[in-house]
């Protein structure tokens, strides 16, 4: 394989993981602050639990 | 990878904004990536202007750009660059000459769709931007619920209204109106 095409199969693997990670973070985070314990929207947590769910399945907000 | 563009689909708008403003807020990921990295000294103002809107709304029209694309360019038989190559041409002059020219309208049609679909955007600016980057939409939310100027309001959409239909017949002019169809979906 010639360096140039070698160069140009190489940046488009990274735009590719690089627009992977775009679309991924924003999920991820909001998957992370789902676990969240306390009230705040705060990155990362600091307290980790299950009390958002507890709100939404039991309806207490 | 084509699972990961379907992303911002799984979430509603609310929830997919309030995760950019977590990232991009002063004390964000984002800001607290580049002070460890040493990139910056002092955080960055990364939201609240318009490039927060800017890259709020490429992760909700990223999709519909995406998927157009996805189609035309999966139609278009391999070979055909093969052929070129074969017949002395470089990647870029294949990819220039052979594959952009077939692939034109599904470009078109991407740039329509996003356009049809972006220019009614109210949610981002106002969440990610602010008052510093007022929308369409958004002047015409003022204009009916603090000014109770209904007229205006009724101008500014007919004018998107009319805008989005230009660029909607010029893209069934210059793709055709069953190609159009067939990409849109």
């Amino acid at each position: 394989m010639k360096t140039g095409e070698r160069v140009f199969r190489l940046s488009g693997s990274a735009v590719c993981v690089l627009v992977g990670l775009f679309m991924l973070i924003p999920a991820i985070t909001v998957v992370v602050l789902s676990f969240a314990g306390g009230s705040q929207l705060v990155f990362p947590p600091t307290s980790c639990g299950f009390r958002q769910y507890h709100v939404v399945f039991t309806g207490n907000v | 990878m084509t699972a990961a563009i379907f992303v911002p689909f799984w979430m509603g708008s609310v929830v997919k904004l309030y995760a950019f403003t977590v990232l991009l807020e002063r004390l964000g990921i984002v800001n607290r990536v580049l002070l460890d990295l040493h990139f910056i000294s002092s955080p960055l103002g990364l939201l609240y202007n318009q490039f927060a809107v800017i890259i709020g709304m490429v992760y909700q029209l990223l999709p519909y750009s995406v998927l157009p694309l996805f189609v035309v360019f999966r139609s278009i038989d391999g070979d055909l660059m093969k052929a070129a190559q074969g017949l002395g041409a470089s990647r870029v002059r294949a990819v220039r000459s052979i594959i952009l020219p077939l692939g034109l309208p599904g470009i078109l049609a991407s740039l329509t769709i996003v356009y049809v679909v972006g220019v009614g955007f109210f949610l981002t600016p106002v969440l990610l931007g602010g008052a510093t980057s007022p929308f369409s939409a958004s002047f015409m939310y003022a204009d009916i619920f603090s000014f109770f100027d209904f007229t205006s309001a009724a101008v500014s959409a007919l004018v998107l209204l009319v805008g989005a239909g230009i660029v909607l017949f010029v893209a069934s002019r210059f793709v055709g109106r069953e190609t159009l169809r067939r990409v849109l979906g």
